[in-house]
């Protein structure tokens, strides 16, 4: 099979999870539609590259994590504050969480930086186990436990009612790790 | 387990995934569930918890497809394959240009470094002759001169006689030779350079005679020091009739 029979197979294999996850990574359908076309034309330069087809996923969702890492690599347009302002642990809730609105979820995403976007897309989206998100991310598993917990708590947070007004307004602020 | 050990498991929890996908493992799971069944405040933690990843997991999918992106993927990427391919045969073209270029340079060169033997060369093989004909003494100094001999034989040959002046193999090696014929036209002298330059042992060179060929060695002395000339005569009797009138013996 040639590369480019290859990376068709692929490309029908995989695109909409890509570009769902670059949609989720990015919040941006023109960049999610980008992020995707440019892993996969990556994808065929190094298609040597990829030895095991099982592994084809995960190898595709590194390699848009990368493109994507690299669009936005020095770029800090969000006020930024840190994790811990948000609180680390879901506290004790019996509220029932209606229905997620994608924009609203998107919104809440945003506000994550990537260090923890990252691996609550997997753990939710694509139903990485921790340890293929460590992985993905070279992280160590433990790491990865407690970004998603955090991120989780943050989520959780921003999407209970009486949250709307704060999510996706121009004054929200960036959630990190506290580097700014 | 206490509250707290299974606060921090539900955190952990994947609680909305495909049967299996859970990596607390089933003691983990077991002891948690135990736990949550005798103690209602984590029991409904449990459930907010698996509601919020419920209604997480469906929203974090629910990113509509564009339509058309399918093709336009494939598109693009045929496109990228076949600038590749383009470029792949470009610099397999450029490669077999740059090797055949290499092979006329290097046929260039072996062509350059033959003698040239055409018209102009067939005209200077007669030049050269010609030159030895009308000038022998003068052409044959000149062609011992090249070679690194003296300019002059050690004996007092009639170039009256001259036939020319060239090389011969000698133990797959060229030595310079100056060719007479005899006042008879029979016979011919052939006398052979040879420098004492470490390409030749000479150390076993000996007169000899073979039928009508005679070889004579004349080892160089003063102004010829350094050099061993043998003159072979055929149909000769010896060098002597080679030579000037006032060298010639009787």
């Amino acid at each position: 099979m040639s590369s480019a029979n290859e990376v068709s197979a692929l490309i029908s294999a995989h695109y909409e999870s890509l570009y769902r996850y670059a949609y989720r990574l990015s919040g941006s359908a023109a960049d999610a539609e980008d992020l995707t076309q440019e892993t996969f034309g990556k994808a065929l330069a190094r298609l040597g590259q990829l030895r095991e087809s099982d592994r084809a996923k995960a190898w595709l969702f590194r390699i848009l994590r990368n493109q994507y890492l690299h669009r936005v690599r020095d770029q800090k347009r969000h006020r930024v504050v840190p994790l811990d302002a948000v609180g680390d642990l879901p506290g004790r809730t019996d509220d029932a969480v209606p229905e997620i609105d994608g924009a609203r979820l998107q919104a809440a995403l945003n506000e994550l930086d990537e260090a923890f976007r990252t691996p609550v897309i997997l753990f939710y989206f694509e139903e990485f186990s921790y340890r293929d998100i460590a992985e993905h991310m070279e992280l160590p598993i433990g790491t990865v436990m407690s970004r998603l917990a955090r991120a989780k708590a943050h989520l959780r947070a921003a999407l209970s009612p009486g949250e709307d007004e704060a999510a996706g307004t121009p004054g929200a602020k960036k959630v990190t790790d506290g580097v700014p | 387990m206490e509250c707290r050990d299974a606060q921090f498991y539900l955190r952990l929890k994947r609680h909305a995934g495909a049967p299996g996908t859970d990596e607390l493992g089933s003691e983990v799971q077991g002891a948690l569930a135990e736990h949550c069944a005798r103690c209602p405040a984590c029991a409904a933690d449990a459930r907010a918890a698996a509601a919020f990843d419920r209604a997480l997991a469906t929203a974090m999918s629910d990113v509509p497809v564009p339509a058309g992106l399918h093709s336009r993927l494939l598109a693009s990427t045929g496109a990228k394959a076949a600038t590749a391919r383009r470029a792949r045969v470009a610099r397999a073209g450029a490669l077999a240009l740059a090797a055949c270029a290499l092979a006329l340079i290097g046929l260039g060169s072996y062509a350059r470094s033959r003698p040239v033997v055409d018209t102009d060369g067939a005209e200077g093989l007669a030049q050269v002759a010609d030159r030895q004909s009308h000038f022998p003494e003068g052409e044959t100094s000149a062609f011992l001169a090249r070679n690194g001999a003296p300019p002059a034989l050690p004996l007092p040959f009639e170039y009256g006689l001259h036939v020319f002046n060239g090389y011969e193999r000698v133990g797959g090696r060229d030595v310079p030779v100056v060719v007479f014929h005899s006042p008879t036209g029979r016979g011919t002298a052939v006398v052979y350079v040879f420098a004492h330059n470490g390409r030749f042992n000479l150390d076993h060179l000996r007169e000899a005679q073979v039928s009508g060929s005679r070889v004579q060695v004349f080892p160089g002395q003063g102004e010829f020091k350094g050099f061993t000339y043998v003159v072979l005569t055929k149909n000769a009797e010896d060098v002597q009739q080679f030579l000037r009138a006032p060298f010639q013996r009787g």
